[in-house]
């Protein structure tokens, strides 16, 4: 598990302490589930991800964009436009092709999806994997737990360096300018990158395992090299996480 | 102490025929503040006993042992007085920054954090790590890789130290450093290496081979460098580099981004040139433009005058990895090799004659499981792929890491028999003097002939 999303920079949201932002991630998270028009929906997915840019910058969130691109892509295949309700947009011999309700439902759906994996990346980029640990840990969750945690939420960024890692060996494998036969591969070619990142994600599992063994971790009586600000210093910070999600619940709800 | 006494050992097997045993009825003993040396080529289990020394074996690999080891036990309940410097250095990091790499295994035991800080102070300054304790694990060179892992090794202050290749990727500067580290320690410290290095002189009070599966005294021999096969017809093409640079960003620190610059770089075919340097001078950075996976933001590349780049200059110029976990990822050693002649407009019966052509060259076998395999074995079918593909030139990333002088000339030899210019990077100067035509040397990130 080598990789580690943070990210160095230092705009405020990076001052803001882990738990705060912890607690802000989680309450903008529900928020996003509560009932409300899916106009506000868009509009709280476009405020985050000017959030967004203005803490990581254009380059890593396009990056981080980007990186869902495909799972958006798939979900917008698999959902029928066609639901029943609304304005028929297209039809063909008769045929509902494209329905309002249907496109609400889309436009909800990927804005959610967005917006979470917006709100989560930001999260892991702007905090050290340490004090994420930390701050879980503060929330009484145990050691254990808030280790497998920080690790699954690496686990995204990690397969998405070994997709890489993995493409990048295989473009090497190409045969000699000229000497590839003409038929094309099309999808067959997507297959052995797949298959490897899943044979390399299943034999991470182990050696896992074996270095944390190595590490001692299980041990009774463990302590933290980090420690987190005194609670008292960064109060304004926990006031801030609970009141602006607050104000958003409230004003979705209000304009429903 | 450390001891093991009558092992024999079996890899479990999955599929096809039984798996051989890998040694039998071995003994080994390592008292406080003895210096004990295992030799031993590609294959013959230097890493599975250093495994099975360290509990990880049979715990999480699956295999028949059978013996006595001493002390018994998860290594996680003696981990204040045993340490494992593993070979695959990428693998085993858990955290996100070198400096929380190192504070883990103090974590786990439980120490102030006043003294952890001390200690892990300690431990960055003592391995030229201070400026990296930030840096996240993807973003350190080989050789930086394998210092974090020494560090976090050493950190505990261990009584006894298992060290499975730890001088590979090691600069000789580094090298130095852990051999006077294990020479004036009180730690009884156990070195497994494919290949006896002249620095090793004087340190150890017991030499081990460990062949066919026996561990008998070293009888002192030095492993001499054969002398390559000349090969029988030269690639006339030229690859050349002029006023080359690139900058690296680091995204998990804020230090300065690794530049680097190579004003002017030659090769031809049936040339071999070496590349030597510090841990983290470029070498690899600029292994990775030279065959197109990275663009320079200056400067050219050439072959026999025409401009190369990205798909085209990757088509030319084959790039065994340092790592070869990084290169092999399908199940077995026939999907590995599959892979590049499925590209190639051949019958059926012409590629099963390829595949079974490089198995019997690179002594391999075609059901593996690719996964299961030791690293000298890797990184032969790294060489049969690329053998296969019959390129213009290949690097050869610390080809000699983790193999002995022989499988490292055997490796060289096939992939130069066609005439291809090799680029051979590694850090041992007598490898590099007795192989190689020209050197370039790699420093603070500028690449120039020396």
């Amino acid at each position: 598990m080598k990789t580690n999303s943070y990210i160095a920079l230092s705009t405020p949201y990076y001052s803001f302490d882990p738990r705060a932002k912890l607690l802000f991630t989680l309450l903008m998270a529900a928020v996003c589930f509560l009932p409300s028009r899916w106009e506000a929906q868009c509009l709280l997915t476009l405020a985050l991800l000017i959030l967004s840019l203005s803490q990581i910058g254009v380059k890593n969130t396009l990056h981080n964009l980007l990186v869902i691109l495909p799972i958006i892509i798939i979900m917008t295949l698999l959902l029928p436009l066609n639901g029943r309700g609304g304005e028929v947009y297209f039809s063909l011999f008769g045929f509902d092709l494209v329905t309002e309700k249907a496109v609400r439902v889309w436009c909800r759906l990927i804005n959610r999806f967005t917006f979470l994996c917006t709100i989560c990346s930001l999260l892991m980029e702007t905090t050290k994997t340490s004090d994420l640990i930390l701050a879980m840990r503060w929330y009484r969750l145990p050691y254990s737990a808030a280790l497998v945690l920080s690790l699954a939420l690496r686990l995204i960024p990690t397969f998405a360096g070994s997709f890489k890692e993995i493409k990048d060996s295989q473009s090497l494998r190409l045969p000699n300018p000229g000497e590839e036969e003409k038929k094309r591969r099309g999808y067959k070619g997507a297959f052995p990158t797949l298959i490897s990142v899943i044979v390399v994600s299943v034999k991470s599992i182990s050696t896992t395992s074996e270095a944390l063994e190595l590490r001692g971790y299980g041990r009774e009586g463990r302590t933290s090299y980090r420690k987190l600000e005194n609670v008292r210093k960064v109060f304004p910070h926990f006031i801030l996480s609970v009141i602006v999600p607050g104000v958003i619940a409230f004003m979705a709800v209000l304009w429903r | 102490m450390i001891k093991a006494q009558g092992l024999s050992f079996r890899y479990t097997q999955y599929s096809g025929e039984e798996r051989p045993l890998l040694f039998s009825n071995i003994s080994i003993e390592v008292n406080k503040g003895e210096k004990v040396l295992v030799l031993g080529e590609g294959e013959s289990g230097k890493t599975t006993l250093a495994h099975i020394l360290s509990s990880l074996i049979p715990q999480y690999e699956d295999g028949e042992l059978e013996g006595t080891v001493l002390p018994s036990g998860d290594m996680k309940d003696r981990m204040d007085k045993y340490s494992l410097v593993p070979q695959n250095s990428s693998a085993f990091f858990i955290s996100g920054s070198v400096e929380d790499e190192i504070a883990f295994p103090l974590e786990s035991l439980g120490i102030e954090r006043e003294e952890m800080k001390a200690r892990v102070e300690e431990a960055l300054k003592t391995w030229g790590l201070e400026r990296l304790r930030d840096v996240s694990p993807d973003e350190l060179s080989g050789g930086e890789k394998r210092r974090v892992m020494i560090a976090s090794a050493l950190v505990t202050a261990p009584e006894f130290v298992i060290y499975d290749e730890a001088f590979d990727d090691l600069d000789e500067g580094w090298r130095k450093k852990l051999l006077f580290h294990i020479k004036s320690s009180s730690e009884g410290s156990l070195v497994f290496s494919s290949r006896y290095l002249s620095l090793f002189s004087g340190v150890f009070t017991t030499i081990y081979n460990l062949k066919d599966g026996r561990l008998i005294p070293w009888d002192g021999k030095r492993s001499e460098i054969p002398s390559p096969s000349p090969s029988s017809t030269v690639k006339k093409v030229e690859l050349k580099v002029e006023g080359l640079e690139f900058t690296q960003q680091r995204r998990s620190s804020s230090l300065p981004p690794f530049r680097l610059s190579v004003p002017s770089f030659t090769i031809k075919g049936g040339e071999t040139v070496a590349l030597m340097g510090h841990n983290g001078s470029g070498k690899s950075t600029f292994s990775r433009i030279l065959c197109g996976l990275d663009r320079p933001e200056k400067g050219s590349i050439t072959i026999d005058g025409e401009i190369r780049q990205g798909n085209m200059l990757s088509r030319s110029v084959g790039y065994m990895f340092q790592n070869p976990d990084y290169q092999i990822f399908l199940p077995t050693v026939r999907d590995e090799l599959s892979y590049s002649l499925s590209f190639l407009p051949l019958e059926k019966k012409e590629k099963e004659r390829r595949l079974e052509e490089l198995s019997e060259i690179f002594s391999l076998k075609l059901d593996s499981v690719a996964s299961l395999m030791g690293y000298g074995e890797k990184k032969r079918l790294q060489a049969a792929i690329y053998a296969s593909l019959d390129r213009d030139f290949y690097i050869l990333d610390e080809l000699d890491s983790a193999l002995s002088y022989r499988e490292s000339v055997y490796i060289l030899d096939k992939l130069r028999a066609k005439g291809a210019g090799i680029l051979l990077i590694t850090h041992d100067s007598v490898f590099a003097s007795s192989l190689t035509d020209r050197l370039y040397r790699a420093e603070g990130g500028v690449i120039s002939e020396d």
